[in-house]
């Protein structure tokens, strides 16, 4: 296998709130390689957007990365300095964020949106070629030119999502951070909107982690997809696999409450609730949940272990005769 | 932006008084602005409710005492220009003081609350006029339309004077009223109690006015804030009661007798002082307020 | 621009000034009894003015305000003496018409409110924006408590405070008056310096009671807007710290605080007319001051109108200032 081009590992994520310490993400480790789709699912609250923002280095007190590595094109992410992150953010790593309804600035014209983007990262001839260039990415995400000189309260929920896809795309940076990029818009316009972003992947070949909770969506659009359960994953997979064959019981739990998996469909969600993750419970943090509960399962936390070529899962029925 | 439906859950929880004061504990400390506010409140209420039976009406009197005499152990803010005891004066102006702003912004908030009902929910014309009339209002200068009621009235008093004042103190209620009113009227529970056939009237006073007690609240601290003002600004032009005391009469005739030439502190400092200490305590509430209400909004939106 | 905003504007400083004139024109007709005569009496009971000429001054006032006429009549006749800026006869300085003591009051109002106002509004925004700013060091952001405390008391009363600190204590500045008394105004260096040194106080009066809520307005309306979505995807996007502040945050914040000076205006000029009193200033605050003392009814009434009509004048210029700074209103009314 080549090199990967985005890798997280051992990331650990910690809220640190008057009413304790919030282990929002706690200890995950995935790679990406050039050009793959990577999915993120799990329940509200598992940690997928503070993995998100980790990964922009956009976290902002009370959360502080604790521990873990993430490298990018080579380079360790987490050492960069400010302006070192600033000239990265992106240029070599973009986000499509969660609310797309107010990413923009309400008094600012969508060129002089591109213009900041791009003049923030190199110098930027006057003129003319700023326009094609505006033109040409807008033109990209299937909007016509004139869109340039409106205010974003003159465009609908999916232009502006495309526009902030097309700004995404705009340095041709090698990983895309899109979280929930559709979560605000209706069904229609999700669908749109996905076709664009895969279409725009394509062409760009760009790394993509898609964070989201409409499964049938993400079986569509991902390679793999990773499981994340109480700032962990449990498991992670390529698609067909892990639709046709989940290994970790939250993952069996999750598939099987699909209405069917080639329509799709949100969770219905899986009996008992998520754990506090302020106080998570020892062991494996998903036993009390489980029905296949073994003993040591409420004492030893589960290794993170590729079971099988590019199967990962972190749950005690793996371990074979090693534990 | 949508609205989405958020009916307001009824607290079902019996408090019993230790939790109570807990909670209450937590609240406050949680809101520091509010907290400080009300306790300054408290002291200017309490003194002016007990002051006025602390203190000898006579030494209010003209030539009670020599006059222009320093603060001393007999006159604790000493005696100004007419022979009264300051501090005296002091603890009779502030009650009244307070009166004008309280009933003034009490008037103020009534109608503006009325209003801002009316023109809310049944919009139209009603609400047009409203509109119009409050938006007009509200950026003519206060004290100059006031002082021109205030010169035609033959002998001010401090009932008089929260009349006048009322009248121009409901514009800013009426403005949060009738604000609140649209948007609670566009949520579902409006709508569900419309079509299960209750009245206009029925709906305004069950549905929507328990779901406004924190804007009246918070409008009303506007509006006594606003009424201080401008009573306090009348009476330092002289167009306060002149034979009842107010602290802004007494700015006006410390001014007129030329205390702050002749130096005689302690007779303009104090109604200054207490002005001020008073103006600090409902800022801060109405910071504390606006705290509340903003969570309420971000919550609901 | 839209034709629809323009013409909702305009209408509304139509409907200002028409409200102002009308309460004006009833307020001096609801009293009861005959208006000069009440204005007459009042002014003989405060000793102002000379008995003499009273016999005088009450038929010349019948003959101008046309009392024998229907109320109707005598409605549009004050429309027409608004529109030639004739506001009747001064009783106190009789023969002096109100509209030259309005004349002769209003650059010193305008001059000593207009800077005032000015230079606490870009020094409050400037102070506000330094305390939202995360690198701005702890001590600076010590003031807002100072800032607490100046915004919540009146104008004239930090005034007082000043006069009695500065004047009677070391004797710095002036206390009162709009230049040296008793010299006469001419365009020279030392009338320009004293003029200077008595618009000190005031303007300061002013400044320090306002520059507080500015300050404190920008900086939380600062607040809340850096915690918008737009921030997040600038800094995603790798834009500049600085860049970010300045035209997405600052920039963001200033418009609301553009809205609140309009809607301030007229606060600011009962403040200031309260200021004036307090250092007797010689602007329109000052003149009514004097005016209602001695009982100067006309003077009163013709000052609160111009008042009430300059503050929705200047409404309207700050209204149609809004659609070229903020893109969003130029599409909806407000
Ligand atoms: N500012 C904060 N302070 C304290 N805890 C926080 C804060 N932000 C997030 N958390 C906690 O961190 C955990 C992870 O949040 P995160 O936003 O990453 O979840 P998510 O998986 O993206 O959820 P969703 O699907 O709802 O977007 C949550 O339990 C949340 O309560
Ligand atoms: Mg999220």
């Amino acid at each position: 296998m080549t090199q990967p081009i985005l890798q997280v590992s051992e990331l650990k994520v910690y809220y640190h709130t008057s009413q304790g310490v919030v282990k929002a993400v706690d200890g995950v480790s995935f790679s990406l390689q050039k050009g793959e789709k990577f999915g993120l699912v799990g329940e509200s609250g598992s940690g997928k957007t503070t993995t998100a923002m980790a990964l922009m280095r956009l976290l902002n007190p009370p959360a502080f990365v604790e521990g873990g590595h993430i490298t990018l094109n080579g380079r360790n992410l987490l050492a960069l300095s400010e302006e070192e992150t600033r000239r990265a953010r992106g240029a070599e790593i973009s986000l499509i964020p969660q609310g797309a309804m107010n990413s923009l600035n309400p008094v600012m014209r969508v060129r002089g949106h591109f213009h900041d983007t791009i003049g923030a990262h190199r110098k930027v001839s006057r003129g003319e070629d700023m326009s094609t260039t505006i033109e040409r990415l807008l033109r990209k995400v299937g909007l016509p030119p004139d869109v340039a000189n409106r205010y974003p309260h003159e465009l609908s929920g999916g232009m502006k999502q495309r526009v902030i896809i097309a700004m995404s795309i705009a340095l041709e940076p090698s990983v895309i951070v899109a979280d929930e990029p559709t979560s605000a818009l209706d069904v229609v316009v999700q669908m749109q909107v996905m076709a664009t972003l895969d279409q725009v992947q394509k062409d760009l070949g760009a790394a993509v982690i898609l964070v989201g909770h409409d499964m049938g969506l993400m079986a569509q659009f991902c390679d793999r997809i990773g499981v994340m359960y109480a700032g962990t994953l449990v498991e992670v997979a390529p698609v067909s696999q892990l639709f046709e064959d989940p290994q970790h019981p939250y993952t069996q739990l999750l598939i099987s409450s699909l209405p069917d998996f080639e329509t799709k469909g949100r969770f219905r969600g899986i009996p008992g609730l998520p754990p506090s993750l302020r106080a998570l419970p020892p062991g494996c943090t998903f036993h009390p949940r489980c029905p296949k509960v073994l003993d040591r399962c409420k004492t030893v936390v589960p290794a993170y272990r590729e079971i099988a070529p590019a199967r990962w899962v972190s749950c005690h029925l793996y371990d074979g005769g090693a534990g | 932006m949508n609205v989405e439906t958020s009916v307001q859950p009824a607290t079902t929880e019996r408090a019993t008084a230790g939790a109570y004061l807990r909670r209450s504990a937590r609240f406050f400390s949680g809101n520091k602005p509010l907290a400080a506010g009300l306790g300054l409140l408290l002291v200017v209420g309490l003194l002016a409710l007990v002051g006025p039976s602390l203190v000898n009406h006579d030494h209010a009197k003209v030539g009670a005492f020599p006059a222009r005499l320093r603060p001393s152990g007999d006159h604790l803010l000493g005696t100004q220009t007419q022979g009264r005891d300051v501090l005296t004066v002091m603890m009779l102006g502030m009650p009244n003081t307070l009166k004008i702003g309280l009933i003034a912004g009490g008037v103020g908030l009534a109608i503006g609350v009325l209003l801002g009902l009316l023109a809310g929910y049944f919009g139209g014309i009603i609400d047009n006029v409203v509109r119009a009339l409050s938006d007009t209002l509200i950026i003519l200068p206060g004290v100059a339309i006031l002082v021109l009621v205030a010169v035609s009235v033959r002998s001010m008093s401090v009932e008089l004077m929260a009349v006048i004042v009322a009248s121009l103190a409901w514009m800013y209620p009426t403005r949060t009223i009738r604000a609140q009113v649209l948007s609670l009227r566009e949520r579902g529970y409006v709508n569900v109690a419309k079509m299960n056939g209750m009245s206009g009237l029925a709906i305004v006073i069950q549905e929507i006015l328990p779901n406004l007690l924190p804007y009246i609240a918070a409008s009303f601290v506007g509006a006594v804030s606003g009424a201080m003002l401008a009573s306090v600004g009348l009476e330092a032009l002289g167009l306060g009661p002149q034979n009842q005391f107010t602290l802004g009469m007494e700015i006006y005739w410390s001014r007129f007798y030329g205390a702050i030439l002749r130096q005689m502190w302690w007779w303009w400092a104090p109604p200054i002082a207490i002005i001020a200490f008073i103006f600090v305590g409902l800022l801060l509430t109405s910071m504390g307020m606006d705290q509340i209400v903003n969570v309420r909004l971000r919550k609901s939106s | 621009m839209t034709l629809a905003y323009l013409s909702r504007r305009v209408g509304m400083l139509l409907l200002i000034i028409f409200v102002a004139v009308t309460v004006n024109f009833m307020i001096a007709r609801l009293m009861p009894g005959d208006p000069v005569e009440n204005a007459i009496n009042r002014l003989v009971a405060a000793g102002g003015g000379s008995v003499g000429n009273v016999q005088e001054i009450a038929a010349a006032y019948r003959a101008e305000l046309g009392l024998d006429e229907s109320v109707w009549k005598q409605y549009l006749a004050y429309w027409v003496n608004v529109f030639q800026f004739d506001f009747g006869t001064s009783l106190v300085h009789y023969p002096a018409r109100v509209s030259h003591i309005i004349w002769a009051a209003l650059p010193w109002t305008i001059g000593l409110l207009g800077i005032a106002t000015v230079i606490s509004f870009s020094v409050g925004i400037l102070l506000g924006a330094a305390l939202g700013w995360p690198g701005t060091p702890k001590f600076v952001k010590a003031l807002v408590p100072v800032f607490l405390l100046t915004a919540a008391v009146p104008y004239f009363l930090i005034g007082m405070v000043l006069i009695f600190f500065v004047v009677v204590t070391y004797r710095v500045f002036p206390s009162g008056g709009g230049y040296t008394f008793g010299s006469e105004l001419r365009a020279d260096w030392p009338t320009v310096q004293s003029v200077f040194m008595h618009a000190v106080l005031p303007a300061l009066s002013i400044i320090l009671s306002s520059i507080g809520s500015w300050a404190l307005g920008m900086r939380g309306m600062l607040i809340s807007t850096l915690g918008e979505d737009y921030i997040t995807l600038a800094q995603a996007r790798g834009l500049p710290k600085t860049r970010i502040f300045l035209w997405y945050g600052v920039r963001n914040s200033l418009l609301p605080q553009l809205t609140a000076l309009a809607i301030l205006l007229g606060h600011a000029v009962s403040g200031a007319v309260l200021v004036e009193v307090i250092f007797s200033y010689p602007g329109l605050g000052f003149r009514l001051f004097e005016a209602i003392n001695g009982k100067d009814f006309f003077v009163v009434q013709g000052i609160v109108l111009i008042l009430a009509i300059s503050i929705a004048v200047a409404m309207f210029a700050l209204d149609l200032l809004y659609p070229l700074i903020d893109p969003r209103i130029r599409y909806q009314s407000r």
